[in-house]
């Protein structure tokens, strides 16, 4: 312990309620897969193993499909809107008081800090619930005609970086207009999915209204062209993203893609620095979970780079890198070793392509992924962690001038997910969120996120629809027009 | 008939609308094709049919880039200066309107009253389109109070170069109800006329020039639709392609399929066409497009092309 350091205050690891073996959840029931395989889950911080984890094959996507379409034609998608709702109030309240039990098991899947676990994520979760519960029994209000219909069986691959919100978020507005879910959570955060499984099981859902199947990343382009599939909502990067447009093309099913990437921070010189210092530490290495786009590269003024720049390197410093489960955590390890081997190839280039690279000093835990924050300044737009950081908690400074040059420069980038914007002149702020080309823009605030909030980047291939409505019209279908 | 070039390469005629040969328009002026191809129109007329002009990859790579020129100002003009300009189009059709209704009425062996008709009704639905140009923000924008103090702003804003494969049908209004919401929440278009009914489209080009339309917001190109439009779909600064017209079928399957495919090298927004409702409970399925989206003014088309922006800003003092 350091002078006016925390004491550890670690949550027990029996919290998580760890179990051995875990199987795949098809019709109600938890079955070990038609092919007995099953992969080790690792846990991030330790790389030791956590659990078994029964793999789907080709079948068992085939049976999932087939029970939630039962589902959709027998019991769930025929349920009364108010029926609905009360199934969702009761996930909700479920997964409230499992809450405890599923923060700790993120944090060992993912290496997501606890503290973001259980302060941020499943309130988060919760909330989300309990607000498309209020939607299941008022659909005809939400702008999709007097007679909305489910859009049918929806196959859902959300995020992997802070699994519980992410799979939440996407199985609650399909829940809620009527669909039936097959979900594939990540390969190497099945867990938490699973243990929503047995809440769903428990809250007495009818069996096939949600599937959930750890499967290899391979099966999801099978499921993409299987015909019993009605939409599809895919997270991932631009390549995975692009092989799952190819699968999509020309089939019934309806696509909605999130390209992960990075975002971009605007600095000014008018900027409340604090709060600027603290946003920026934030958005890209204490909370990366909320967005698609978290935090990468930072565009500060000239005239500030220099306290700025001292002052990232003297907070960064401070983080309290350790064990994800103590509450005094800020920084985890990375989710994987692969990511692990991208995050040091990644910095290894920065520092080939000339730019000045610092790293917060200090030990660092055990055998797991960890990585010791690194800041690189004198960042030219061309280098390779400029372009390409995306998901990894590398942050890049470069400077601007003026605000069109900012403007400009976050245009360039191939990505444009996210942006924040730094300043206290709010005439300013508004100028750049009129020519910032990003989905999201924050300005003065990182990772604000609310139930009611739609979530960000798209690409669909159906009619979009209006913003604040986007999670659940995003899920039905206009019928009698 | 005779037929000279004026300075700005377009082919003016002498009294009627009927052409021998017409030209691709890019970037605000007309010109033939990069490989000086032609093809004859078909239609259903036993007139002599025109030359229609065969747009190459270089064309339609022009043509974007025209586009994706021309998007900076478009899409920064203010809705009312969409409307606007927009409006003089619609102007500038309706004093073209005999010289049309003469064109079509012999190429497509239609009665010249009925087809005068169509066009005064096309008339009205692109003055009814021009109308969103200014109102599509306060339909689809919108502003909630998140949890602490945050304020979280949503505005719509155009994608940028959009391919719109018009409706194979003859009928003027479609091609406007595919055409006009593309174009007027801001983003440039590259139209393509559907394959055997392009005179509309080549004529509405001179009333994109004379009306003084923003040089390359709107191109028309005319060629082999299994080439043209694949080089657009996969084009990298192709943001959004309209697939309406896209229902031939090439090799056995509907040509939107392998069009789909190739957009998905860019990731752009895809408007599938409507699929034929069989009654089904699960909705349409893939197999059989039709063309009824197109028949209807929609306005709920202008989403499709525009994406949300979400501005969510700290309230402190």
């Amino acid at each position: 312990m350091t002078f006016l350091g925390y004491e550890p205050d670690v949550e027990s690891r029996t919290a998580a309620m760890l179990r051995e073996e875990y199987g795949i959840f098809i019709d109600g029931r938890f079955v070990s897969g038609s092919q007995d395989r099953s992969v080790t889950v690792l846990e991030p911080s330790t790389s030791d193993p956590l659990a078994r984890v029964s793999v789907a094959s080709a079948e068992d996507v085939e049976r999932a499909i087939s029970s939630a379409d039962q589902a959709r034609r027998t019991s769930w998608g025929r349920l009364a809107g108010k029926e609905r709702t009360k199934y969702l109030l009761r996930l909700s309240d479920l997964l409230q008081n499992r809450s405890r039990e599923l923060s700790a098991l993120q944090a060992m899947e993912s290496g997501r800090p606890i503290k973001m676990s259980r302060g941020t994520d499943l309130p988060l979760a919760v909330a989300s619930l309990f607000h498309h519960a209020g939607w299941a029994d008022k659909l005809e209000w939400a702008g999709a005609g007097t007679d909305p219909r489910p859009v049918g069986v929806v196959a859902q691959f959300p995020s992997h970086e802070h699994p519980v919100p992410s799979l939440v978020r996407a199985v609650a507005p399909a829940l809620a207009a009527g669909n039936s879910v097959v979900l594939f959570p990540g390969e190497t955060v099945p867990l938490s999915a699973l243990v929503f499984a047995e809440i769903c099981h428990e809250s007495g859902l009818p069996p096939g209204t949600v599937n959930v199947l750890p499967a290899p990343p391979e099966l999801a382009t099978e499921v993409a062209q299987h015909p019993g599939v009605d939409k599809i909502t895919f997270t991932g990067d631009l390549r995975r993203c692009r092989m799952m447009a190819e699968s999509v093309a020309g089939r019934r099913a309806v696509l909605d893609l999130e390209v992960t990437g990075g975002g971009t921070a605007v600095l000014f010189d008018d900027a409340p620095v604090d709060q600027a210092i603290e946003g920026i530490v934030r958005g890209v290495f204490l909370d990366r979970g909320p967005t698609t786009c978290p935090l990468s590269r930072l565009l500060v003024q000239e005239t500030a780079s220099r306290e700025t720049i001292e002052r990232l390197r003297e907070r960064i410093g401070r983080l309290r890198i350790d064990d994800p489960l103590d509450m005094n955590t800020d920084v985890g390890p990375l989710r994987t070793r692969s990511l692990l081997d991208k995050y040091t190839e990644l910095v290894r280039s920065g520092e080939a392509e000339g730019a000045v690279r610092w790293t917060a000093s200090g030990a660092l835990p055990g055998r797991g992924y960890w990585y010791s924050p690194t800041l690189f300044t004198e960042v030219a737009p061309v280098h390779r962690i400029a372009r390409q950081a995306g998901s990894l908690p590398i942050l890049s400074i470069s400077t601007f001038r003026t605000p069109q040059e900012a403007v400009d420069e976050v245009n360039r980038s191939s990505h444009r997910g996210t942006a924040v914007i730094w300043t206290s002149k709010g005439s300013k702020a508004l100028w750049m969120s009129n020519r910032i080309q990003a989905d999201t823009i924050w300005v003065n605030s990182t990772n604000i996120i609310d139930p009611a909030m739609c979530p960000g980047t798209s690409v669909s291939t159906d009619l979009d629809v209006p913003a604040s409505l986007r999670s659940i019209l995003d899920y039905l279908r206009e019928t009698g027009r | 008939m005779t037929e000279k070039v004026n300075s700005t390469g377009a082919v003016s005629q002498s009294v009627s609308g009927f052409r021998e040969r017409y030209q691709l328009y890019i970037g605000g002026s007309f010109r033939d094709g990069a490989a000086d191809r032609t093809f004859p129109a078909v239609g259903t007329s036993n007139e002599t049919m025109p030359q229609i002009p065969s747009a190459t990859e270089k064309d339609a790579n022009d043509a974007v880039t025209a586009a994706r020129t021309a998007y900076v100002a478009w899409s920064q003009c203010s809705g009312h200066e969409r409307g606007r300009a927009l409006y003089r189009v619609a102007e500038a059709l309706h004093g073209h309107r005999a010289r049309l209704a003469d064109a079509i009425s012999r190429y497509e062996d239609q009665d010249y009253g009925t087809v005068m008709d169509d066009i005064e009704d096309s008339i009205d639905l692109w003055i009814w389109w021009t109308g969103w140009a200014d109102k599509n923000m306060n339909t689809t924008g919108s502003c909630t109070s998140l949890s602490s103090s945050y304020l979280n702003f949503t505005t719509r804003n155009p994608l940028g170069v959009i391919a719109v494969l018009a409706p194979q049908e003859s009928s003027s209004s479609c091609l406007i109800n595919t055409l006009l919401p593309a174009v007027l929440p801001g983003n440039t278009v590259i139209l393509i006329p559907p394959e055997r009914h392009p005179i509309f489209s080549l004529l509405l080009a001179e009333a994109l020039m004379v009306s003084d339309f923003p040089a390359g917001a709107i191109n028309i190109l005319t060629g082999d639709p299994t080439e043209l439009d694949l080089w657009l779909a996969a084009h990298e600064e192709v943001d959004g392609i309209d697939l309406t017209g896209a229902t031939q079928t090439v090799n056995g399957s509907p040509l939107w399929h392998s069009l789909e495919r190739a957009a998905s090298s860019n990731l752009g927004r895809i408007m599938r066409p409507e699929l034929v409702d069989d009654g089904s409970e699960r909705g349409p399925s893939s197999a059989e497009p039709n063309q009824s989206r197109s028949h209807d003014k929609d306005p709920r088309r202008i989403a499709v092309f525009t994406k949300q922006k979400s501005i969510r800003s700290s309230c402190g003092r």
